[in-house]
């Protein structure tokens, strides 16, 4: 056997022994033409944080930072036939879709919106629990009821009366946005919060406009849609650190180095994106717990064996802290209980560490 | 033909009843469209029908394609042509009165007309439900906008031409 084998089968055998952050992305495309025209179309994946391979209609990617935590992902649709109108959304993925291949949808159709046709696509929609398993019937339903819902509500906002089918349209618009939330992480867009906001106003006057009545949408259901559509955020968030927790049970280093991440991108919201992303702060008081334990370990390691702190460490561990102090004293039961002690161990390395004790 | 929609009875008849029972369709094809058009400002319609929809597909066809026109031109030519079984007769040959069919037919035409102007006036008005009917499609709006015009050009004419207005 050659050196230059040898060299090879070392190398790979050590890169064997590394974790890989990397997964699939599987991408499909569905057409809906009443044309009958031919039309080709392929999903365009794109996200900064990813290195993105494409091959066939798949996207194998590799997370740029083995601290990734979530990246934010554009999917849209290239495609060369005027007259149709393409899908284009946002989806946060999280870094527990290395696990296992997902699928995106890209949606191309040119569904004429008059009264005919807007009852025809409602008489002709499914969406039983059956139809909804297959995630591909999701994306179908909310591109086509987003883009039916948006031209529509373009010629109610210039004085045309809602029809029940209108009332039907949003509702799918914002039953879907759920689903694809709930199950891709999908970022709500414009009009799925006209949908909601559409649908909200209605229920809220007394007695709601004939066309609600008429349409057989239920008033509870459309409120527990949005109330699961508002918490989407918090609750992706939740699932983040409920990974975090798992990882860190298993690789405690990665899991660390994403906690860290994902404490750094709390901090980082803005007011209203935090609130509506830690659910009281749940989340971010998760994230600083965690955090603690990792530098409190890390800094018991690195005291034995007489090594300084990183500054990087040690800033962290601030904001860690800081976050803590804020939180805890609204905090109840074991969160409360955890997060004290966790405090109470790094504050005592960042006391004996001499540039812990800085600034 | 012209002489047999006189002397012969039969022919005269079934005359008399085409030209009647089509000026009839056509005053309730105008009328259909107002109240589809009333219905949905209102907010009356529960649910789209294809009966809803008949109304908005008849009056787009005469200006659809282009041997609908050929035809929408024939059955409009056609009442002109049979006008002689509105009038009373004498000595075999057509007065200048008008008998039943001729009352009916210009009691039709003149309801036709002011439906027709409403109908007209009502697209304009309501434009954004006429839009959300037909979905913004132009092609569609223009046809059923011309067809509107020119059945009301048409009831005009004729009614002047029963009411000895217009030689």
């Amino acid at each position: 056997m050659s050196i230059r084998a040898w060299l090879f089968l070392l190398t790979a055998a050590l890169w064997s022994g590394c974790p890989v952050y990397a997964g699939q992305l599987q991408t499909g495309i569905k057409i809906f033409s009443t044309g009958g025209q031919q039309v080709s179309a392929s999903v365009q994946i794109q996200a900064a944080d990813l290195d993105l391979t494409s091959v066939g209609t798949a996207y194998t990617y590799k997370w740029k930072s083995s601290s990734g935590v979530l990246a934010l992902t554009d999917v849209a649709v290239s495609l060369a036939a005027p007259g149709y109108d393409t899908s284009v959304y946002s989806l946060d993925l999280p870094f527990y879709w290395d696990s296992a291949p997902y699928s995106l949808f890209g949606v191309v159709t040119n569904d004429p919106y008059d009264d005919a046709s807007v009852q025809r696509f409602i008489d002709a929609q499914s969406i039983d629990r059956a139809s909804m398993t297959d995630i591909a019937n999701v994306f179908s339903l909310h591109e086509r009821s987003v883009r039916l819902f948006r031209q529509r509500k373009f010629i109610i906002d210039q004085g045309a009366s809602p029809l029940p089918c209108d009332v039907v349209l949003a509702y799918y618009v914002v039953f879907s946005a759920r689903e694809l939330a709930d199950r891709r992480n999908v970022r709500m867009d414009q009009t799925t919060e006209d949908a909601q906001a559409w649908l909200l106003g209605m229920i809220n006057k007394s007695p709601p406009p004939r066309c609600f009545r008429k349409a057989g949408v239920s008033a509870a259901v459309i409120r527990t849609i949005s109330q699961q559509l508002s918490l989407s955020e918090s609750t992706f968030y939740g699932k983040l650190i409920n990974n975090l927790d798992g990882l860190m049970a298993t690789d405690f280093d990665t899991g660390c180095a994403r906690a860290q991440t994902l404490l750094t991108i709390i901090s980082g919201l803005p007011d209203d994106e935090y609130q509506a992303a830690t659910a009281q702060n749940a989340v971010h008081l998760r994230t600083a717990t965690d955090v603690a334990l990792c530098l409190a370990t890390k800094f018991r390691k690195q005291q034995k064996t007489q090594e300084p702190f990183a500054n990087a460490d040690v800033v962290t561990a601030r904001k860690a802290l800081g976050a803590l102090d804020t939180l805890l004293p609204n905090a109840q039961g074991a969160e409360k209980k955890n997060g004290e002690g966790r405090r109470a161990d790094l504050q005592v390395y960042m006391a004996s560490s001499s540039n812990g004790r800085a600034q | 033909m012209n002489q047999r929609l006189v002397t012969d009875p039969f022919v005269r008849r079934l005359a008399q009843y085409i030209l009647v029972g089509g000026l009839c369709g056509i005053f309730l094809l105008q009328f259909a469209f107002l109240v589809l058009l009333a219905s949905r400002k209102l907010e009356l319609i529960d649910e789209v029908s294809s009966w809803n929809q008949l109304p908005l597909t008849i009056l787009k066809f005469p200006f659809d394609t282009d041997f609908a026109s050929f035809s929408a031109i024939i059955v409009g030519v056609i009442p002109i042509a049979v006008s002689a079984v509105c009038y009373k007769i004498s000595n075999d040959q057509p007065t200048e009165a008008l008998n039943r069919t001729g009352h009916v037919s210009v009691f039709l035409l003149v309801t036709g007309t002011m439906t027709g102007l409403v109908a007209i006036a009502a697209a304009g008005l309501l434009k954004s439900d006429f839009e959300a009917m037909i979905g913004g499609n132009d092609t569609a709006r223009i046809a059923i906008r011309n067809t509107l015009s020119a059945v009301l050009g048409f009831q005009t004419f004729y009614a002047l031409q029963l009411l000895g207005m217009k030689k």
